[in-house]
């Protein structure tokens, strides 16, 4: 199983231990994941709004990256794979689009045919993987660990762009957890947006979002969270503190990466998992699972 | 199915401390929606049931409820064997289904939902051209039935300056009406729009599939930061500047860039700790071919 990786700005950077468990577990599994040569940032909402010419064609030149290679693109951020998504469906469904962007990319004798499937790690890991394979590798199941799933908004909404999770009544993160051997645990919050993208502008927007569903998944008795989102990740963990703050709450939930928490299951150790790097300590959950 | 088993919301403010839940058993009829269901329950088991109607066809947005916890309007949602049924969340219960409307009726009206026109046109009956009217048409279909307010988290939590989804696509409407001649940047900003999370809740709640982010707000976003200088213009700018210089974003080179001082200030003790972890990269990682997306931008550049 081969697939093209798209890592992202934020596991280059912020969230490194992302993109580092995201390559073991993929070994671990089988997954082989080819490296591209330097595609660029997704622009997120942001560039589409301040460049969308820019904003389409090196969306395309990343896609065409892909296509090149015969492979489908594995994501593992919600925004990445929302955007790329976006991007892709409507190369493949306006021709005079799709000529327009190629028109420019031929200057870098780049071209794109709208041949390739943009998908996140999560559907990669419960289907193409399939769940019986994942099983297989888990030598520690997280019994007992009662974990709140938080989607963020972007791998759910828009469903015409996304298509894999209903939107209203979404089973995937779930799923996941259930392989993993943990208990999901529901909470109104789940489905939300963070409030990631207003972070540099509107901080205590973002906090006050934040704030609030962890403290839901903490009432709803959850022992960790996980995300697949990287963006998700840094609000829910790295300003887990601030947003206690804002809310006047004392919530103390550690956040896993949705590869951190296989891993873990997997057998694999805090050390392998970069679990340092996480801001809110794993240690209590290690301790549960009896792994420390 | 030969029945429907309703749960339905119940509260009167005026006389219950809290809410309560009745359970009704309606014989189930072909083709019967929600609508019909609480009509069978008003007219034959319990007359005190409150909820709104109006057109039952999708015109007047007044029959908003939550259906299974999904905002719906009940005239079009098919009847199912089990319901629960309750009132759209983030606005005050009048009684039962029935919400309080009025003071987003008001924010909308604040922001002056009709055309302002300063010139009259040349000629009576005026010349429209269908293209001109591309961007507006779609927005022409809002019923006001409230459902992208009771699923927006930023209404949710009645975040201060935030007029919400409804207030938005008014606006919208107005600013990208060829016709129109008031500069209505002002209003955009009292509006909050930039407070917008873009989470796309509202576009998965609009029962007229309304392209609320993409169609509505972004296009509030273009025209406001090609006018204003504000931090959202600047965070904005910021993205698109240092994907161009980099290919990527290094978030912390962003939030360095576009925070206030007394944000940056505040924000010490707490990037010492991100700093701690090694989450912070002082310096950003670039994309090796930087070359092609120069390229690219200016072959961009030259066609406009």
């Amino acid at each position: 199983m081969k697939f093209a990786y798209y890592p992202g700005c934020s596991p280059q950077s912020t969230t490194r231990e992302l993109d580092v468990v995201t390559r073991k577990i993929a070994k671990a599994l089988e997954i082989e994941l080819v490296n591209l040569n330097g595609p660029a940032c997704c622009g997120s909402v942001e560039m589409r709004v301040n460049d969308p010419d820019l904003f389409y064609a090196l969306n395309a030149r990343t896609l065409a990256m892909a296509e090149r290679q015969g492979l489908d693109l594995l994501t593992i951020c919600d925004t990445c794979q929302l955007v790329l998504s976006q991007v892709n469906r409507s190369l493949q469904k306006d021709g005079e689009l799709l000529d327009k962007i190629n028109q420019t990319l031929s200057e870098v004798q780049v071209k794109y045919s709208g041949g390739v499937k943009v998908k996140h790690l999560l559907w990669i890991l419960l289907t193409d993987v399939g769940p019986e394979r994942i099983k297989r590798k888990i030598k520690f199941p997280l019994t007992g660990l009662k974990v709140a799933p938080f989607y963020g908004c972007h791998i759910l909404r828009p469903k015409e762009a996304l298509g894999f999770d209903d939107p209203d009544d979404p089973k995937s993160l779930e799923d996941f957890i259930r392989i993993c051997g943990g208990e999901p645990v529901d909470f109104p919050g789940k489905m939300e947006c963070c409030g990631f993208h207003n972070l540099p502008y509107d901080p205590m927007l973002a906090v006050t979002l934040t704030g609030k569903y962890l403290q839901e998944a903490s009432k709803a008795g959850a022992h960790c969270m996980v995300t697949p989102c990287p963006l998700c990740f840094t609000m829910l963990d790295g300003y887990q503190k601030e947003a206690n703050k804002k809310i006047g709450s004392q919530v103390n939930l550690p956040v896993f990466h949705l590869p951190q928490l296989l891993g873990l299951a997997m057998g694999m150790g805090k050390d392998e998992l970069m679990l340092k790097r996480n801001m809110v300590s794993a240690d209590e959950v290690l301790r549960k699972l009896g792994r420390v | 199915m030969e029945k429907v088993t309703a749960r339905v919301f119940r509260y009167d403010p005026s006389t219950d401390d809290t809410h309560r839940y009745e359970t009704y058993e309606v014989p189930f009829e072909k083709g019967m929606r929600v609508l019909g269901v609480l009509m069978y329950i008003q007219e034959n088991v319990d007359t005190s049931l409150a909820f709104r109607y109006s057109c039952r066809r999708k015109r007047c947005g007044s029959c908003g409820v939550l259906v299974n916890g999904k905002p719906r309007l009940a005239c079009m949602e098919e009847a199912k064997a089990e319901m629960v049924i309750e009132p759209l969340p983030n606005l005050p219960i009048v009684r039962d289904l029935v919400v309080e409307t009025n003071e987003y009726e008001e924010r909308i009206e604040s922001i002056r939902p009709y055309l302002v026109r300063k010139k009259q046109p040349q000629r009576e009956p005026e010349k429209l051209l269908p293209g001109n009217f591309t961007a507006v048409r779609p927005l022409n279909q809002c019923i006001e039935c409230f459902s992208c307010t009771s699923v927006c988290p930023v209404n949710g939590i009645q975040w201060e300056g935030f007029s919400g989804p409804a207030t938005l696509i008014q606006l919208a409407r107005r600013m990208l009406d060829p016709r129109d001649d008031m500069d209505r940047i002002p209003d955009a900003g009292k509006a909050g729009f930039e407070h917008c999370v873009s989470c796309y809740a509202c576009v998965n709640a609009c029962p007229v599939e309304i392209g609320i982010l993409d169609e509505v707000i972004e296009k509030i976003r273009k025209k406001y930061i090609e006018k204003e200088a504000s931090l959202y213009g600047k965070y904005n700018r910021t993205w698109g500047d240092l994907v161009v210089k980099n290919g990527l974003v290094n978030p912390f080179t962003l939030m360095r860039r576009v925070s206030t001082f007394d944000q940056l200030l505040s924000n010490i003790l707490m990037g010492i700790k991100f700093f701690l972890k090694g989450r912070i990269s002082l310096k950003g990682k670039k994309i090796p071919n930087m070359d092609e997306i120069r390229t690219i931008q200016k072959v961009i550049g030259e066609k406009r």
